[in-house]
C-alpha cells in the first residue's frame, strides 16, 4: 500500500465513521459536523506537505481516541444525565469496539469465517430455515448448529451490521457487568476488552459475537436478580450461538462452584472460631 | 455586573449546558483552548478553525500528538454553547478561491476570557523545553 492510499484510506474511515455517530443528529447540526470534520482533515492533509504513513496514522489516531467523545455526543441526545453518567464507560468501552470492528471490515481485512456467513445469509433468504444442506461438504444441518438468531438479522440488516452491533453490546455488556461486580478497579479490564474483543471480526465468528452479547446480557439480569428476564436471555443465547451457550454454562457453574467453595470455607472459619 | 463579578459558578448557574459540571470548574480542556486561542491572538491571529487550534495547541504543550478530533470538537461546540466561544463560517468565496473546504472560524469572547480568568488553574505543561529549564 503506498503513503498516498493509506492516507485516503484514513480518511475514508474517519469520514466513515463520522457519518455513523452524526446520523443521530439533526440534519443542520450532522452537516456542520461533517463540514467541520471534512476541513480539519483538508487543513491537516495541506499542513503536512506530502502524504506519508505517518499522516495516515495520525488521522486515523485521532478518529480512534475521539470515538467515545462522539459516542458520548450520540447518547447525550437521548439519555437522562443520571443514567449517562453511570453508562459513561460502558459507552465508551462500545464505541471504541465498534470503530475497531468497523476499521477491520471496511480495511477489508481477510476475515476468516466471513464467506460462510454471506452464503448462510443467502441460503436463510432463499430457502427459510432449512434444516439440511446437501451442498456443504458431504451435507450438513445449515442453521441448527450455527445460529438460529443471526442469519434472520442479518437478513435484514446485513452481515457487517449486525456483526458490528454484536461487538459493541458485548463490549458495552462486559463493561457493565465487572463496572458494576467490582467498581472502578475493573476500568482497565472494560477497556481492554472492548480494544481485544473488536479483533473478533479478524476470525468472523459473529453467531459467538451475537452469543456472547447475550450471555453477558443474561449474566447482568442474574446480577440484578431479574431470573425471567435472565432465562429469557439465557435462550436467545442459545440461539444465538450454541458455543456462546456452552460458554456462559462454564461461566455459570465456575460462579457456582466459587460461591460454594468460600462460603464452605466461611463456615469451616465460623466453626473453628466457635 | 461588574466584569470582574461574572465568575464561573455564575456563568455555570445561568447557562444550562453546563450546569451539570462541578461549580466553579473549568476543565483541563478548555483551559487549554482558551489560552491557545488567546496567543494566537496576541501572534495577530483573532479567528482560528480546528486544526489551527489543534495544531498550535500541539506546538505549545510540546506534544508528539494532535487532540483527537471527537475531544476537540465536542469541547468547542460546549464552549460555544458556553458563550466563552462564538463561530461563523467563512465566505464560501474566500474557500473556492484557495481551492479547500470551508473553515469554520472560533473567537473568544468576554465571557471565555472571564472564564479562563476566573475559574482556571494554570494549564499542564508537557513540554520538553520545561523539563530542560528544571535541570
Amino acid at each position: 500500500m503506498t503513503a498516498e492510499r493509506a492516507v485516503s484510506g484514513a480518511i475514508a474511515l474517519t469520514r466513515m465513521w463520522a457519518n455513523i455517530y452524526t446520523l443521530a443528529m439533526a440534519r443542520t447540526r450532522r452537516a456542520e459536523r461533517l463540514a467541520e470534520l471534512e476541513s480539519d482533515l483538508h487543513e491537516q492533509r495541506t499542513a503536512a506537505g506530502r502524504d506519508s504513513y505517518v499522516l495516515a496514522w495520525s488521522i486515523l489516531f485521532r478518529a480512534l481516541r475521539g470515538a467515545p467523545a462522539d459516542a458520548l455526543n450520540v447518547a447525550e441526545m437521548w439519555l437522562p444525565d443520571r443514567v449517562l453518567r453511570r453508562l459513561q464507560e460502558p459507552l465508551a468501552a462500545a464505541g471504541v469496539a465498534a470503530i475497531v470492528a468497523t476499521g477491520i471490515l471496511l480495511a477489508g481485512l481477510p476475515t476468516v469465517d466471513f464467506a460462510t456467513h454471506v452464503y448462510q445469509r443467502a441460503i436463510f433468504l432463499q430457502h427459510g430455515f432449512a434444516l439440511w444442506n446437501n451442498f456443504w461438504y458431504a451435507g450438513r444441518y445449515s442453521f441448527v448448529t450455527y445460529s438460529l438468531l443471526f442469519y434472520p438479522l442479518a437478513g435484514v440488516v446485513g452481515v457487517e451490521v449486525v456483526a458490528v452491533v454484536a461487538v459493541a453490546l458485548a463490549a458495552l455488556m462486559f463493561s457493565v457487568v465487572v463496572l458494576r461486580q467490582w467498581g472502578r478497579d475493573a476500568i482497565w479490564s472494560s477497556r481492554t476488552f472492548a480494544v481485544v474483543w473488536g479483533g473478533i471480526v479478524l476470525s468472523a465468528a459473529f453467531p459467538f459475537a451475537l452469543g456472547t452479547a447475550m450471555a453477558l446480557l443474561a449474566i447482568w439480569a442474574l446480577q440484578r436478580r431479574r431470573l425471567w428476564r435472565f432465562y429469557l436471555l439465557a435462550s436467545l443465547t442459545v440461539l444465538a450461538s450454541p458455543l456462546a451457550f456452552l460458554v456462559l454454562t462454564a461461566t455459570l457453574a465456575g460462579i457456582a462452584i466459587g460461591r460454594h467453595l468460600s462460603s464452605g470455607s466461611s463456615e469451616s472459619r465460623r466453626i473453628a472460631t466457635s | 455586573m461588574k466584569p470582574g463579578s461574572l465568575r464561573n459558578a455564575t456563568i455555570c448557574a445561568i447557562l444550562p449546558d453546563v450546569a451539570r459540571r462541578k461549580v466553579g470548574a473549568v476543565l483541563p480542556i478548555e483551559v487549554a483552548i482558551l489560552e491557545t486561542a488567546l496567543a494566537l491572538r496576541r501572534s495577530g491571529i483573532d479567528a482560528f478553525h480546528g486544526f489551527l487550534l489543534a495544531k498550535t495547541m500541539r506546538d505549545r504543550e510540546g506534544a508528539r500528538v494532535l487532540i483527537a478530533h471527537g475531544t476537540l470538537y465536542r469541547a468547542l461546540r460546549r464552549m460555544e454553547a458556553a458563550g466563552w466561544l462564538e463561530s461563523e463560517w467563512e465566505e464560501p468565496a474566500a474557500a473556492q478561491h484557495e481551492g479547500r473546504p470551508r473553515r469554520r472560524l472560533y473567537r473568544v469572547t468576554t465571557s471565555g476570557r472571564l472564564a479562563l480568568a476566573a475559574g482556571a488553574a494554570p494549564a499542564p505543561i508537557r513540554s520538553p523545553r520545561v523539563i530542560e529549564g528544571l535541570t
